[in-house]
């Protein structure tokens, strides 16, 4: 009884008031509201699954340093103190800035790390890999001819089996992700501001059908404050609404995407699993379809309320 | 309570003239009519009266405040002390009779307390109690103008303004709201009512003001104090 009575307080309270009839009024309108809340919704899960996708891939990328790098395989003859010794002598070349010298044991030590065969080894006895020298280039270009003719150089070499530079990929990965990813800002503004459009024009309509309420409102003595408040409301709730639902076209995406991605990942051997939106960016997702959605109204309501608080009169 | 001076409203920069120098002044406690054929501008009237127009020319006081000197959010707190009844009632049919009639409380702030005594108050005083959770829907044409009554007077307003409120009764729902108008009339209200109901003005003999063409041709309350 007391619950109710404060309900009934709160009810009848202007801020009450406006929010009571902005729900009874998206609830009436139900369908014409679901329609609106789906376009906010994937409007707004659109850009983010794709914000989540480039923040996955984004994760593969190695940086511009392993990308720039080349690896100059040993002779399994070489050992430990040769190969520190010529890591030593290529980095003083001036077209090399750095070198690390990966040694046979750390290198069987990444594999078994990152490999699920990794155990099969143990059967060879020995240890099958060789010890090798990343050597960075000094240039971030990527001249081809260049790359060519210092790996020609670097693999004539007498301790040096082969030399590979095959993490242009990533390079260009890096590259193409940047690119996604000014894209995704891109689209997601446009669709941001579909999504405040759609919102404006919906609460653009909601007070042409409530004009008999604006106009009642008005002659009674409500302030402008009063009479926009209800539809800020509504814009508020179509924004809130339409938040949560892109959240969840976010998360049923990731999930659904989340199996195939793995089993893909597998396939070479990564481990490798798609992540989805933390608790802070779902916060970020909730206040900008939020904003977007009083935003929206605000225009609406700032356009419409003159010309429907003062229509023509006739004598 | 209600004195225009040579009060004039055009629409648009090229409109006709809706009302043109017209200059009248209804006392404190006075009651009267407005009558005209449809396009006089009676309506023009009492919306200027209730401040929600503004004249193209002279000046509107009520309660002695020029109109022309207030500030829109001003008028609309001035509305507050004002009832204004429509031919059309202006109910909501989204909502209940108690909540039509609460609407005037509700957006001055009152607490539910005080809004819930005060509705059943009205709605007692036009008779229809009873009817407090009805839609408007289910209510008759002279119900619901007594509904649209209660509303315009829940915020005990010094002034009531009316726009042809029997148009659509027969004439004893007519009477019956006239007289709901005569006594609100001698609690205090100052009471202006626009018609072209000949018989309500031969039986009641309230005092009349008579548009013509957007000008005043017949006033029966005293004239003015001009200020030329």
């Amino acid at each position: 009884m007391a619950a109710l009575s404060l309900k009934q307080r709160f009810a009848y309270t202007p801020r009450g008031h406006a929010l009571r009839h902005s729900l009874a009024y998206l609830s009436r309108a139900r369908v014409a509201t679901l329609l609106t809340l789906l376009v906010i919704g994937i409007s707004l899960a659109l850009p983010a699954i794709f914000s989540v996708l480039v923040t996955n891939l984004r994760s593969l990328d190695v940086g511009n340093e392993d990308a720039n790098s080349l690896t100059l395989y040993l002779h399994m003859r070489v050992d430990d103190l040769g190969g520190v010794e010529l890591a030593s002598r290529i980095q003083q070349r001036d077209d090399i800035r750095m070198t690390r010298y990966v040694s046979r044991d750390e290198a069987l030590e990444t594999f078994s790390r990152h490999f699920s065969l990794a155990d099969a080894v143990d059967t060879l006895g020995e240890n099958p890999l060789p010890g090798a020298i990343i050597a960075v280039m000094a240039t971030e270009d990527d001249d081809e001819a260049r790359i060519a003719a210092l790996s020609q150089e670097l693999s004539a070499l007498p301790e040096v089996e082969f030399v590979k530079y095959d993490l242009r990929w990533l390079k260009r990965l890096h590259a193409l992700l940047e690119l996604v990813s000014r894209a995704v800002w891109l689209i997601g503004g446009l669709l941001v501001m579909t999504a405040l459009l759609v919102i404006g024009n919906t609460i653009r309509l909601e007070m042409l059908r409530r004009s008999d309420e604006i106009a009642v409102s008005h002659l009674v003595g409500a302030s402008r404050r009063q009479i926009r408040r209800p539809f800020l409301y509504s814009g508020l709730i179509y924004g809130f609404a339409g938040g949560l639902l892109a959240l969840c076209l976010v998360w049923l995406s990731v999930g659904l995407l989340r199996g195939p991605t793995a089993e893909l990942a597998g396939l070479y051997g990564s481990g490798f699993e798609l992540s989805g939106l933390n608790g802070a960016q779902s916060g970020l997702i909730l206040a900008i379809s939020t904003l977007v959605g009083l935003t929206g109204a605000w225009f609406a309501v700032r356009w419409q309320i003159t010309r429907l608080c003062n229509p023509g009169e006739s004598s | 309570m209600i004195e225009f001076q040579r009060v004039g409203k055009r629409f648009g920069k090229s409109g006709g003239a809706a009302l043109e120098d017209v200059s009248f002044h209804v006392p404190q406690g006075g009651i009267g009519f407005l009558t005209g054929h449809s396009g006089a501008g009676k309506s023009t009237l009492l919306r200027l009266a209730a401040g929600l127009d503004m004249p193209s020319a002279g000046r509107i006081l009520i309660a002695g405040t020029a109109l022309d000197s207030l500030r829109e959010a001003r008028r609309t707190a001035l509305r507050r002390h004002m009832g204004i009844v429509f031919q059309e009632h202006h109910l909501l049919l989204d909502r209940n009779v108690f909540d039509n009639v609460a609407l005037p409380l509700v957006m001055a702030g009152y607490s539910f307390t005080d809004i819930q005594r005060r509705v059943r108050a009205a709605l007692d005083k036009v008779g229809l109690l009873k009817y407090e959770t009805a839609s408007p829907r289910e209510l008759s044409g002279g119900e619901q103008q007594r509904v649209g009554i209660a509303r315009a007077v829940i915020n005990r307003p010094s002034l009531l303004l009316a726009d042809e409120p029997t148009g659509n009764l027969d004439p004893e729902m007519s009477m019956e709201i006239m007289n709901l108008f005569r006594q609100f009339n001698q609690a205090g209200v100052t009471v202006l009512i626009a018609t072209h109901d000949l018989a309500l003005l031969r039986e009641l003999g309230f005092p009349v003001l008579s548009l013509r063409g957007g000008r005043l041709v017949h006033n029966d309350f005293q004239n003015p104090r001009m200020e030329h």
